[in-house]
This record gives C-alpha cells, structure tokens and sequence, in this order.
C-alpha cells in the first residue's frame, strides 16, 4: 500500500513533468519558431545591400533628360586618421563645398571629434573630379564609397515637369514632383541582396554559402518631350517674359491626335540638380497646378457647346449685343467698350465680345451649359502623368445664379489649370475626342518595352461643330485683334485672352492674365499650344503680349517641323 | 625468403613513381589555376576599367549633346538663326493633263 503510494506519487511527477517538458518545446519550437529563426539568421548571415540604379527619363528622340552620374560618398575612418583635425577640415572643406567652405570644415570636424563612432560619412554626391583631388592629398583614414547621382543634362529647361529626386525621412532616395515623383516606384527599382554565412568573430566564412537576391534596375521612361520643341518653348518663354515684363509664364505643347505632351515650360524654375538652392514654391508645376481664370479664351467651349446642341448657328445675329448688359445687378461690358449689334456669332467670336457671349450661354442655358463642363472633365484631374496636378471645384450646379451663367460663358467667374484648357482645344482641333494627356508613351524594363497607348475619354463634340469652330477661330486669328503679328500664308485657329484675377473677393483692376491657345495648321493640325502670362506689365491684353508670343514660337515649330505656308 | 626480397623493390618503386606523378599532376594544376586566376583578375580589371570608362563617357556625350550648350556653341561660333524661310514649293500649271487625249488621225 505504503509502496504503491510511492509509484503513483513518481507516476503523476514523471507525467506531469513530461507535459512540462512538451509545453516547453512546443513554445520554442513552434510558437518561437519565426522569431528564433530569424534570430539565428541574423548570428549567422551577414547581408549586403546590392544598389538599384535609378532609371531614366528620356526625351521622344531618346536623348536623355534626367540621369545618372558617378558620384562618391566621402567617409572617414576615425582609427586611421594620423592628422590634425583642424588641418583635415581645412584641406577638405574646400574641396567637398566650395561655396560654404567655414560651415563645412566645422562640419568635419565635429564629425571627426565623435568619440563613438569609427566610421563617419563626410559629404555625399561628391563628383570625380573632387575625388580625384580629395586622393592628390594622399590623406591617411579617408575613403570613399561609390554612388550615384541625378543629373540632368537639359538643365532647369523642364525643371517642373521632371521634378527631382531628394531623400525621404529614412534616408533613401524619392522622387518629388513631375515625373520623377509620378513614376518614383518604376525609377527606383528594387535593391539586391547579398548573404554570405560568417564566422562567430563575424568574418565572412569564404567556403560558406552565399545567397544572391538580384537588383531590379529601375524602369527607364521614354517621354512623348520633343526636346527641340521643349528648348525653343523655354527659351521663347523666357525672351516673352522679359519682352512683356510679366511676372510668370506657361507655355503647352500638345499632339492633337494623340493628346501626347510636345513640350511643358514655366519660368521662372529651378534647376533640378541643386532644387534645395530655390525656394519651394517653385516645384510644383503650373501647366497642371495652376488654378486660373481663363477669361476669353474659355469662350470656344461655351460656344462649341452652343453649335453642337445647335441652340444657335454661325450666321445667328446677336439682338442683345446693343450696349451694356445688366443681370442680377451686375452690368456686363465688353473688354473695349465696344459694342456690335446684330453681330453674327462668328464677330462675336472675333470681337471676343463678352454680351455677345452672354447671349450664347442663355440660348445654350445652365443645364446644358453645366453638362458640358462635366462632358469635358473639368472640376476633376485630367488624368496626366504627372505628380503635382490639381484641379479646382466645379462649383454644383444648385449653386449657379444667373450672373454665374452669364459671367461663365466669357470665361470670368469659373476656375480651370492650363492642361485642362488646352484639353478642351484638342478636342477642337481633333474632331471632337477629348483625349487623355499623357507623357510617358514607352516604358522599358531589363530590355523589355510597354507602349502606351493614346487614350480618347469620350467624343464630346461632333465633327462639324468643330469643323465651324475652327473656322470661326481662323476667322478670329485672321481679323481680330492679334492679326498683326500672324505668320504670313498659315491658316492658324486661336483665341486670345485677358482675365482679370481675383483678388480677395473682387477683381483686381490693373492685374490680368494674358493667354492665347490655338492650334496649326487649322486644316491638319499638328500641333495645340497655349501661352500663358501672368500679370504682363507692357500690356494687360492678350492681344498685344501671349498672342505675338504664341505665333513667335509657332513660327520656329512651322520651320522644325517643316510646316509650310498655305 | 629471397622470392619475398624481389617483390618489395617493385612496390616501392611503384609507389614513388606514383607519388612523384601525382605531385607532377598537382603542380601542374595548381600552374594553371594559378595562371588563369591571374589572367581572370585582369580580365576583371579590363571589364572594370572598360565599364568606367564607358560610363565617364557617357556622362560626355549627355553634357556635349544638351540643347543648351548646342546653342551656346552655335553663338559663339557665330551662328544665327533663319529668320526668314522661304519655301520652294513647284508652281501648279494652270491646266494639269490627267488624261491622254486620242491621237489625230
């Protein structure tokens, strides 16, 4: 009895001491598995991190727009160094920033007085040529480690539309507005991994096994940028802005059939290389960010829509365009002061009239008139490619008066960017299909290329209202008032115009923004521009400034392109 | 005990000529390993130097081909821009034969 109490004791002990045992390895071996494999990877392994190149932008012709180019991080290694640190500081601050030689050798040698550390980065992105004059110094304990940097052979001629490539919270290398902020995934790549076992001193074991992860290079992008046409709309730009003393400028190049990007300047920019040199208002893009007013040149949607519902016809006479027009107690004047009664609307459109205008958006009415600015996507983003884009509100449509109406139809009083205006001519000028702007139209990864393909959102207006528009818009070009400076023998359709901006709930009164957007030739159009220009000092119409301007750089396009007269 | 004596020298013999085979075979190897690591380390060196220089280059050719400094070339070299094109286009004759018409008999 005495004995068998004996046993059982031991039995439940040896019983109760083998779930012990159980439970204990069941916790480490499969509850911990994951954290303890990992753990003993990492006693184990030792990893590399294989850089991923960056890939590249290139223009249409496959010249590059931004690259990469060699570039050397600058380190010290503290236990090496046999110099003076005051004479180490001096000899390299000049070297690695010339331009702030005391703030840099301060910077080395606070680096170097780090009693924690051994290795300590002194300057990245340092260029060959600095290394090769850091190694004519023959100092003991500095190295060097390569990298790459971004460069951008064209210069700051498509800053905004390339961005630039900074460095995020951790450090690592990201893409910032335009392109290089749009399609930072496919730029970037993915880093490779190296593995190779180590010894328990950390040393890598040379017979041991080495696990290889290879990088993914980065995608290079292939841009619809005619980099001739880019150059020539940069240069014309910046000749346009101190010709008319205007304080900014946009111009937009596009491909009517396509809705392909040609070109996309605005100045003043910033030279992408050393964006941390400008102030940051400066990136973002104004073709696509730009919330403006687009004044008259707004008029060729408000009458396209008035010919396509067929509320009104070109020879249609205007019995309102006497004087003045007085809606919701607001008068309603032309630009001049000039009226045309019984104009038909063909002069309306070439007087750029403002109450022939109103009387097109009555005959065309809210309703319609609100369908159109959905039709043509306006209140919400095109689509582009490009990071900064933004969009103002269209206003809801219960919320439209009928002053809204009556100052909408010439263009005051509603708010677009200048991508969405230019879409809105393209549409013109194609036949009626609003495309979808894009700039990417190739992308190519480790040998493999996709296209992309042109994309048509809808048909928003037949084919004969824009084969009268264009008319109407040639008519206007060849009889209004930019005539003057039209290059000889080419049909060209274009509208001018001249908003006044608003400034803390009223317009201001001697600043305007001058535009001018058309497309050539009229009858096979190759091309849709628009010139924008803000607050021109020479004189506030469009007229007299972004016209001359727009036909000044059509003319260098017509020889590019070898357009010929007629 | 004599068969026994004449055996052994054989072996011996045997032994050494093998050893001293296989250390030729050896040295042998180990000259050609050594040889072609040689080779294959400045084959390296080639490709490396080769790539470097592959890339200095093309860093040239995209600060060379950029459009600005095209330009700013052109001007210094004294070269300025067509103002006034004029296009040679053949004149369109006032009546066009688009149809043979039937000989006079």
């Amino acid at each position: 009895m005495f004995s068998n109490w004996r046993i059982n004791f031991l039995l439940v002990f040896f019983i109760l001491g083998g779930f012990l045992v159980i439970g204990r390895l069941f916790f480490w071996q499969v509850l911990s598995f994951d954290e303890l494999t990992a753990m003993a990877e990492g006693q184990h392994w030792i990893s590399f991190e294989i850089p991923a190149q960056r890939g590249e932008i290139l223009a249409s012709d496959g010249s590059p727009l931004a690259s990469n180019e060699e570039a050397f991080l600058v380190f010290a290694s503290l236990p090496d160094i046999k110099d003076d640190y005051n004479e180490l500081a001096a000899k390299l601050a000049p070297i690695l920033e010339p331009e702030n030689v005391a703030t840099m050798a301060s910077l080395i040698k606070e680096r170097l007085s780090r009693q924690d550390l051994v290795w300590v980065p002194l300057k990245h992105k340092v260029s060959r040529q600095g290394k090769s004059q850091i190694e004519g110094l023959k100092l003991s304990g500095i190295g060097f480690e390569e990298e790459q940097s971004r460069s951008y052979p064209e210069g700051s001629s498509s800053a905004q539309l390339l961005g630039f490539v900074g460095n995020d919270v951790n450090g690592h290398e990201k893409g910032y507005f335009g392109l290089e902020g749009y399609y930072d995934l496919e730029l970037k790549g993915r880093p490779g991994m190296l593995q190779r076992e180590k010894d328990a001193a950390g040393k890598p074991i040379l017979v041991g096994e080495i696990k290889k992860e290879k990088e993914r290079q980065g995608r290079t992008l292939v841009t619809t940028i005619d980099r001739t046409v880019q150059f020539i709309i940069n240069e014309k730009l910046k000749e346009g802005l101190a010709r008319y003393g205007a304080v900014s400028g946009t111009v937009v190049v596009m491909e009517p059939k396509t809705g392909a990007i040609l070109g996309m300047a605005s100045l003043p920019n910033y030279d992408p290389g050393k964006f941390f040199a400008y102030d940051k208002s400066l990136y973002s893009n104004p073709a696509v960010a730009l919330s403006y007013e687009p004044g008259s040149t707004f008029k060729v949607l408000v009458m396209s829509a008035a010919l396509n519902e067929e509320v009104v016809k070109p020879e249609t006479r205007c019995d309102k365009c006497t004087g003045p027009r007085t809606i919701s107690n607001y008068t309603l004047k032309t630009w001049n002061e000039k009226y045309f009664p019984n104009s038909t609307m063909i002069e309306v459109i070439q007087h750029s009239d403002n109450v022939g205008m109103v009387f097109v958006g009555e005959r065309l009415g809210a309703e319609k008139m609100y369908s159109y600015l959905q039709k043509f996507d306006l209140g919400q983003p095109t689509g582009i490619d490009l990071e900064d884009e933004a969009s103002p509100k269209l206003r809801p449509r219960n919320e439209w008066k009928l002053i809204d109406l009556a100052t909408a139809s010439f263009g005051q009083g509603i708010a677009l960017t200048p991508i969405q205006m230019i879409r809105v001519v393209v549409a013109i000028a194609n036949g009626g299909k609003l495309m979808k702007p894009y700039l990417v139209k190739q992308v190519i990864s480790e040998g493999e290329k996709t296209e992309i393909q042109p994309k048509i959102e809808r048909e928003v207006l037949k084919p004969t209202t824009t084969s009268i528009m264009t008319e109407m818009m040639v008519n206007a070009v060849d009889n209004g008032e930019s005539k003057w400076a039209k290059p000889k023998g080419y049909r060209i359709a274009g509208k001018t115009g001249t908003a006044q901006i608003p400034v803390a709930g009223h317009y201001d009164e001697e600043k305007t923004i001058a535009s001018f957007v058309g497309f050539a030739p009229a009858d096979d159009p190759q091309f849709v521009m628009l010139v924008l220009l803000r607050e021109p000092t020479s004189s506030p119409w469009g007229a007299e400034t972004a016209a001359p301007l727009w036909f000044d750089i059509a003319k260098e396009i017509f020889t590019y392109y070898g357009i010929q007269p007629g | 005990m004599k068969k026994k004596i004449c055996k052994k020298p054989k072996l011996v013999i045997f032994i050494i000529s093998l050893v001293i085979v296989l250390s030729l075979v050896q040295l042998t190897i180990s000259y050609w390993l050594a040889t072609t690591g040689e080779k294959m380390r400045q084959w390296e060196e080639k490709t490396t130097l080769l790539e470097q220089q592959n890339k200095i280059l093309s860093e040239e050719i995209n600060r060379l081909g950029s459009l600005a400094r095209v330009n700013e070339e052109a001007r210094s070299l004294g070269l300025v821009k067509a103002t006034n094109v004029l296009y040679l286009t053949p004149q369109i004759p006032v009546a066009l034969e688009t149809k043979k018409l039937p000989e006079a008999r």
